[in-house]
């Protein structure tokens, strides 16, 4: 199936809705990602953020609606299929083989991407931009979770994606570690589209263009950082204040 | 020694071969609430793990109030009212969001147990909502306010905190900051708050200590540490 009614739009979501039982986590989201964007999505906790995530990435089967990635439909295509389009993503609690050095976790997520005797090549590459070199050969486990997080952004590019969604990059990291994470993710979205969900609207707001507010499983606004911050009922339910 | 008192003097410790802690000595007064603030990977979990008895000393000594508690059981050093409230939203998720706050209020009786419910689902009313849900099917931020509620469940005389606002939104995390405070100005209770948002950690603490690499790098007031350049440059970026 094709939808050819906007040719910049790289993903979007038509009428999605995600049910557990009686609970509806997402309902009737309508949403567009332009290709080259950077998005920011926010909202309470439960509010189906990581859900809409999930669903968009096949790890979970919409209950309703469909979504198109450059026209197509991959609603219903399995996880592995989905990363072969061309969307990375990466989760809330990072999801390394933590018996795996950080090397090992790369060449992982090379393996079916470059030939065989660039793999190590392109590990370090990767390793390189998300400033993880000194760690490759250091056990997942043993890194702290800022290091985890910088892992599953070089295993997310490593993939060769055109987008890549992630899951709460600032989550668990200092201030100073959000702020090299921030660059990094800067350097990285020259090429890529991303999509990230973060409660740190601190380090979120200033390198999102446009944000998608969600609350109760509903997109309840959209707009610019700016507007987000500045609207009352926004502030109300999730900000709690201005911005600090 | 002051009744409340938890004294930690020249802690050593670290999982297998590799050491994490270096030579800890730290001291939380009674009814103060003390920040332990630092870069991930410094070792702040690791000190969490050592008062609560989950990892075993290699060197040095832990004391609550006359009692030494580095050795004990983890369960008679909980039973002192020492609570540990780990990091990452760790709950039992195959039982429902009340189960696990029964499990925090499993040593007391109904009437007080009663009482607790009531601070928790006041403080969490989101949790008041799904309290048959499986906290397993719970979004991280929810799952996170229930391993706080768990905690606060045990009345705690002291507790420790792991990160309590990791993945939870603004508004709940300001609500958690302010209950924070309060709870420690009604309960009379002593409190460690690891966090990585050292600034609102600071805000609330009395006094705050920087762990880094596994050694105490820097020891203050909390005030005298939000003014400190070397502070603000080293650990906040600022």
């Amino acid at each position: 199936m094709r939808e050819n009614n906007i040719k910049k739009t790289l993903l979007a979501a038509r009428g999605l809705a995600k049910h557990f039982g009686g609970l509806a986590a997402i309902e009737d989201i309508h949403m567009e990602v332009e290709k080259g964007s950077m998005i920011g999505i926010i909202g309470p906790n439960g509010s189906g953020k990581t859900t809409l995530f999930n669903v968009m990435t096949g790890y979970l089967k919409a209950t309703r609606g469909e979504v198109f990635y450059e026209g197509e439909k991959i609603s219903g295509m399995r996880p592995f299929a989905i990363v072969n389009k061309g969307i990375a993503r990466t989760f809330q609690v990072p999801q390394c083989c933590k018996q795996l050095t950080i090397r090992e976790n790369i060449h992982l997520a090379c393996i079916h991407r470059c030939p065989k005797n660039i793999i190590e090549e392109k590990t370090r590459e990767f390793a390189r931009i998300a400033k993880i070199e000194s760690s490759l050969d250091t056990l997942a486990t043993n890194v702290p979770i800022g290091y985890l997080r910088k892992t599953e952004l070089a295993m997310a590019l490593a993939t060769n994606p055109q987008l890549i969604l992630l899951d709460e990059p600032f989550s668990g990291l200092t201030d100073l570690e959000c702020y090299e994470l921030a660059a990094i993710i800067k350097g990285v979205r020259e090429k890529i589209t991303l999509v990230v969900i973060d409660h740190k609207l601190k380090h979120l707001m200033p390198i999102v263009e446009k944000v998608f507010v969600l609350n109760e499983g509903r997109l309840f606004f959209e707009g610019s950082p700016e507007e987000v911050a500045r609207n009352p009922e926004i502030q109300r339910i999730y900000i709690g204040g201005e911005i600090k | 020694m002051e009744k409340g008192l938890v004294k930690i003097a020249g802690v050593k410790a670290g999982y297998g071969d590799v050491p994490v802690l270096l030579g800890i000595h730290l001291t939380v007064e009674s009814n103060e609430m003390v920040a332990l603030v630092g870069p991930n990977g410094a070792g702040k979990s690791t000190l969490l793990k050592c008062i609560s008895g989950l990892l075993p000393l290699k060197e040095g000594e832990i004391w609550f109030g006359e009692i030494k508690i580095s050795g004990l059981p983890y369960l008679d050093i909980v039973k002192k009212g020492i609570i540990h409230c780990p990091e990452g939203g760790k709950v039992f998720p195959e039982m429902s969001v009340e189960d696990n706050l029964l499990v925090g209020g499993y040593l007391f009786k109904k009437e007080a147990r009663k009482k607790q419910f009531d601070l928790v689902y006041n403080l969490f009313p989101k949790l008041l909502q799904r309290r048959r849900q499986l906290a397993g099917t719970l979004s991280g931020g929810e799952r996170q306010m229930v391993a706080l509620g768990l905690a606060l469940m045990s009345r705690p005389a002291f507790l420790m905190m792991d990160e309590p606002s990791l993945g939870l939104a603004p508004v709940i995390k300001k609500a958690i900051f302010k209950t924070i405070d309060m709870i420690k100005g009604e309960q009379k209770i002593s409190i460690l708050l690891v966090e990585q948002d050292a600034f609102s950690a600071l805000e609330l603490a009395d006094r705050s200590y920087v762990l880094d690499h596994g050694m105490i790098a820097m020891q203050a007031d909390s005030k005298a540490l939000l003014q400190n350049g070397e502070f603000k440059r080293i650990y906040m970026g600022l």
